[in-house]
């Protein structure tokens, strides 16, 4: 009930905001003069400076895109609201770890180091974490699938991964990888089998597992991974604020 | 040798510099610099009195920086955008070599620093030191050359400071009775040196005046005349003037003798005896009112940018800081002849831009208040300012350019002499018109009594204005350069290295970036090094064009044939141009020949065709008329980037469509803008837009067809995507299709941002936000700015879609690589 309340009072100041502002654009943002709402050709996402920028606006950015487009993209829609209300049960976040502190996030002119895509795998909102690793681009993906993982009764990521394929029956995995294995990595004080794999054209290399109720995607070197990256890995909780 | 009780001592110096007077000003740069001066207190609360009374403030918004380093004029910026460019007979500035800058002359009268004097002048590039005691000789002095000047005379008297009875802001020094009782010597400071005047507080004794002048780096020659010339030792060259000689008395009408000769007798090395010989009958008359002045005695000046003098009926010409028109009693009929000089430093003027141009006097014709006329004609012969009669210039009376009426005295009267300016501009840039040379003539009526114009040198200073509007043709951009006379590319060859224009085929180091910098005049940019500029160490002819790290301004000025002239832009008054040589690029005295004039285009070119509906103006609640006008607007918004981003040059159309959609629905209204077609084919579905647009309108590699929509578009399954969506603009073919909706907040901005995004796909660039399609790849790929493995900036239009196309880093280094490259292949303009 308490939620509830708190949620539509965040509606509300959404709407006055958007019917007030005087400046000409729909990215408007909240809390913080950092994070950022971004629309192009339809696609909506939002970016964030750091952790703290994040904790702070996630659900008010979430919940303004989710606005934007309910009466057009149902599905989308669907997806970012589900995404709003799995983070609100708990009024935390999953955000990356490196023995137990949160991953180090990129610093790069240009770029942002956090930043939510809404059109992703399986059409559902994913949280991307940039972090330096040499010259490569490299980010830690996750998203919340605890709905999906009661329905399948598993938390195989190759059985899981095959169930939410959008198009099962066209012989091609989803995503598109190449080079897959298995490997159970000891990660942190847990044990998780990974699927490691690669792409096209891509030097970096994919590990992709399910890490208590979310699914994690690491785009990283090969040398970041073969250097014992994994093992210290682990999701932790930032508290909404 | 005897010479006391000689008197009064007349003598007029005149810098007669046989080269520009701006010249000296900007080479003495003291830190290797080269051009980088600087003006110091330009604001216009700085401005000296003699400026911010004579001209009226109301309209000026700022001082210009476009002349900081002109001696002679200063510019205003006006609130209509206007510019005011106000050249002084005098300077009003110099150059002070301790802070490498230009200030504004300020001529008060202050305790010396000097050892030995009691005062001198407060800030100019020229010192007076004043003793304490006559005897000791008054000081002038500059850099390359002093004057020492003593009084011949038994007396010897203090120095006073003393307010003028008639101009509480002007003070001079006086000597009492140096030359015997009621004969007081009085020393103003000018902008242009300093003026001794003889007082004869009554009738003197005898007609002779006698001084020592001791000089360092001066000779005298000549040793008798109506006037002296002393030459520099080092140069030969005339350096100053001792101009003729005349008395005035006190009475209301200014009873005037020119009867005056100077003698010169060599004492030693350049140590002379200097007498001047007074017209005696002039002095003894009974008709004569004492006192008289002798005006001026000594006086010092540099050429300035206008000269003149004024001719007698009575036979002569008349040298002075005074014009007279009218008659006068002892002279008769005086006609003033003035020539506006030092045009050929304004060739970067456009004449189409000259508004106008005001001569402006000040009259101080104590004594007379008979209402006149006074008219100023054209002159229909070269005559010499120095020498002219007043015959000659009674001849020489051509067109009427403007007449004024003459009533109060102590006020400014103005002459509009636009028409003349033009004329002369127009010559100096080899475009018709005749040479300023020709000058122009004052004349009062034939009931006129005299009328006296003037400067005193301290606080009025004779001035004209001319008003322009700056040459703006060339807008911000990348643009190629070439030479007129045969199509060659000015050419970047990095820093310190001379351009060259060697090749009619264009190169990226052929590339420049044009920036105006707000107040009219250019930077240019090698776009293949954006840190650096095109300059020239030297306004000088000869002088080459390299590129430099100092962000070096020029002016770019229309020329009739539309082709273009590029002059540095180091000061308001600069004659050389860039040229074509052999190959090179040099900077050589501006004339209107090919090898001086520049074509300068855009790199690119592309077309761009809109087409709205009913459904795109009925969204937005106006008339197609309306929607008309914002479509152009957004046009132009963007064809403003892309000129400055890619040296695009855009040219648009924007026209109603009777659409698809349109022609479905009927009448479109408020009502059904939303509903989405029944029919069969599906008109509101986005492949029938498409179908139904490409066979409507017209496109091609060059030619972008842009449909406008206000419509509900069902867009699911475009681009790979297989969720549902509506209303996303795409780009496909040669054809974009702007449908996304927006609200009366945000439709500008994202209109222009989605434009610019979907043209920037025309021209080549691609989408890197992020986005997962149907088979699992991101439609960024490898460059998307989230997951790509060779990510390009999330600050870039083709992630951020939505962004002030205005802000520089609107597109990425990576996605203009691909535009230009794309352009490169049939957009070349």
């Amino acid at each position: 009930m308490k939620k509830s309340i708190v949620f539509s009072f965040i509606i509300a100041s959404m709407s006055l905001l958007i019917t007030g502002c005087s400046e000409n654009r729909t990215a408007t943002t909240t809390n913080s003069n950092k994070a950022q709402i971004n629309m192009v050709d339809g696609v909506y996402s939002a970016y964030f400076d750091d952790y703290n920028d994040l904790s702070l606006n996630l659900i008010d950015n979430l919940t303004e895109i989710n606005e934007n487009l309910k009466h057009t993209e149902e599905e989308t829609s669907a997806s970012i609201l589900q995404f709003i209300n799995l983070i609100e049960e708990s009024d935390l976040i999953k955000v990356p770890q490196i023995s137990g502190e949160n991953l180090k996030l990129r610093q790069k002119e240009d770029y942002y180091s956090i930043s939510v895509e809404t059109k992703d795998f399986y059409n559902r909102p994913w949280i991307f974490y940039g972090f330096d690793d040499g010259d490569s681009n490299s980010y830690v993906k996750i998203t919340n699938i605890s709905s999906e993982i009661g329905q399948l009764d598993s938390d195989e990521i190759y059985e899981f991964m095959n169930a939410m394929d959008p198009i099962p029956d066209d012989g091609v995995f989803y995503p598109p990888y190449t080079e897959m294995y298995e490997e159970t990595i000891d990660m942190n004080d847990k044990s998780i089998d990974v699927l490691f794999a690669k792409r096209d054209n891509d030097p970096r290399v994919y590990a992709n597992f399910i890490y208590d109720d979310s699914m994690v995607i690491i785009c990283c070197s090969e040398e970041n991974i073969e250097s014992g990256f994994l093992n210290e890995f682990g999701l932790g909780n930032l508290e909404l604020k | 040798m005897k010479i006391s009780k000689l008197l009064s001592v007349i003598l007029g110096f005149t810098v007669i510099s046989a080269s520009t007077p701006y010249s000296t000003a900007i080479a003495v740069t003291s830190n290797g610099s080269g051009l980088n001066v600087s003006m110091n207190n330009t604001s216009i609360d700085c401005l000296p009195n003699y400026i911010s009374q004579a001209y009226d403030m109301t309209n000026v918004v700022e001082v210009s920086d476009l002349d900081a380093t002109d001696e002679y004029s200063i510019t205003f910026l006006n609130n209509d955008g206007t510019y005011s460019l106000l050249q002084f007979m005098t300077p009003i500035k110099y150059y002070d070599s301790n802070s490498n800058s230009y200030r504004f002359i300020d001529n008060e009268i202050v305790t010396s620093k000097e050892t030995g004097y009691e005062f001198e002048n407060k800030a100019n590039s020229f010192s007076s030191m004043f003793p304490c005691s006559s005897s000791d000789g008054v000081v002038f002095k500059d850099s390359d050359y002093s004057v020492k000047m003593i009084p011949v005379s038994d007396n010897d008297n203090s120095a006073d400071k003393v307010v003028s009875d008639y101009n509480s802001e002007c003070e001079y020094i006086s000597y009492g009775n140096v030359y015997g009782t009621d004969t007081d010597l009085r020393y103003y400071i000018e902008n242009n040196g300093l003026k001794e005047t003889l007082v004869l507080n009554d009738r003197p004794d005898f007609s002779t005046y006698s001084f020592e002048l001791q000089l360092e780096g001066l000779e005298i020659k000549e040793h008798s005349g109506s006037s002296i010339i002393l030459y520099d030792i080092e140069t030969g060259e005339e350096t100053l003037k001792l101009n003729p000689v005349f008395i005035q008395d006190s009475s209301d009408y200014f009873n005037t003798t020119y009867n005056n000769t100077y003698s010169v007798e060599a004492i030693d090395y350049n140590d002379y005896l200097v007498t001047v010989n007074l017209d005696a009958e002039f002095l003894n008359s009974d008709e004569i009112v004492y006192p008289c002045t002798v005006d001026p005695t000594i006086y010092y000046t540099r050429m300035g940018t206008l000269s003149g003098s004024y001719a007698t009926q009575s036979g002569n010409t008349v040298l002075s800081n005074y014009y007279q028109a009218g008659s006068f009693n002892g002279v008769g009929e005086c006609i003033t002849y003035i020539k506006v000089n030092g045009l050929e430093n304004k060739k970067w003027l456009n004449p189409n831009n000259i508004l106008e141009c005001i001569m402006t006097f000040k009259d101080c014709s104590a004594g007379y208040y008979n209402s006149g006329t006074i008219t100023c004609y054209d002159s229909n012969s070269i005559l010499n300012v120095n020498n002219v009669s007043y015959s000659q210039l009674v001849s020489a009376l051509g067109m009427t350019i403007d007449s004024v009426a003459v009533s109060n005295v102590d006020c400014y009267y103005d002459f509009d002499i636009t028409y003349l300016l033009k004329k002369w501009i127009s010559n100096q840039i080899g475009q018709g018109g005749f040479t300023y040379n020709y000058g122009c003539i004052f004349r009062g009526d034939s009931t006129l009594l005299g009328r006296r114009a003037y400067s005193d040198g301290t606080t009025y200073h004779p001035y004209i204005e001319i008003k322009f509007t700056r040459d703006y043709t060339i807008e911000n951009g990348i643009y190629k350069i070439s030479s007129a006379s045969n199509q060659k590319y000015i050419q970047n060859n990095g820093l310190s290295q001379n351009v060259t224009a060697t090749s009619t085929t264009i190169s990226n180091s052929g590339k420049w970036r044009i920036t105006n910098d707000g107040d009219g005049l250019y930077t240019i940019q090698p776009y293949d090094d954006l840190s650096k500029y095109l300059y020239v160490s030297s306004t000088n002819a000869n002088t080459n064009l390299t590129v430099s790290s100092s962000a070096f301004k020029w002016y770019i000025t229309a020329n009739n044939n539309g082709t273009f002239r590029l002059m540095p832009a180091t000061s308001a008054s600069v004659s050389t141009a860039a040229t074509y040589s052999s190959g090179n690029v040099i900077l050589s005295d501006y004339t209107n020949a090919n090898d001086k004039n520049w074509n300068i285009n855009l790199l690119y070119f592309a077309n761009v065709d809109n087409y709205f509906d009913n459904g795109y103006s009925v969204r937005y609640g106006e008339t197609n008329n309306a929607s008309q006008a914002i479509l152009n607007g957004y046009m132009e918004a963007i064809s403003d980037r892309y000129r400055e981003l890619l040296g695009l040059d855009f040219i648009y159309s924007t026209n109603y469509y009777n659409s698809g959609v349109d022609q479905c629905k009927g009448t479109v209204t408020s009502s059904n803008i939303d509903s989405l077609c029944g029919h069969t084919s599906n008109h509101t579905g986005y492949q029938s837009v498409k179908s139904s647009f490409i066979s409507d309108s017209s496109a091609s590699n060059t030619l972008t067809a842009a449909y406008w929509t206000g419509h509900k578009i069902d867009t699911t399954g475009m681009g790979g995507v297989y969720t549902t969506s509506y209303n996303r603009s795409f780009s496909s073919g040669y054809r974009i299709y702007m449908l996304e909706l927006c609200n009366s907040t945000n439709r500008e901005y994202n209109s222009k941002s989605v434009l610019m995004h979907e043209l920037n796909h025309q021209y080549g660039a691609p989408d890197h936000y992020h986005e997962i399609l149907a088979d699992g790849t991101c439609r960024g790929g490898a460059i998307c700015s989230v997951c790509g493995s060779n990510p390009r900036p999330s600050t870039c239009i083709m992630c951020q879609g939505r962004m002030d196309i205005t802000s520089d880093n609107v597109i990425c280094d990576g996605c203009k690589g691909q535009m230009i490259t794309h352009l490169e292949g049939h957009h070349i303009n």
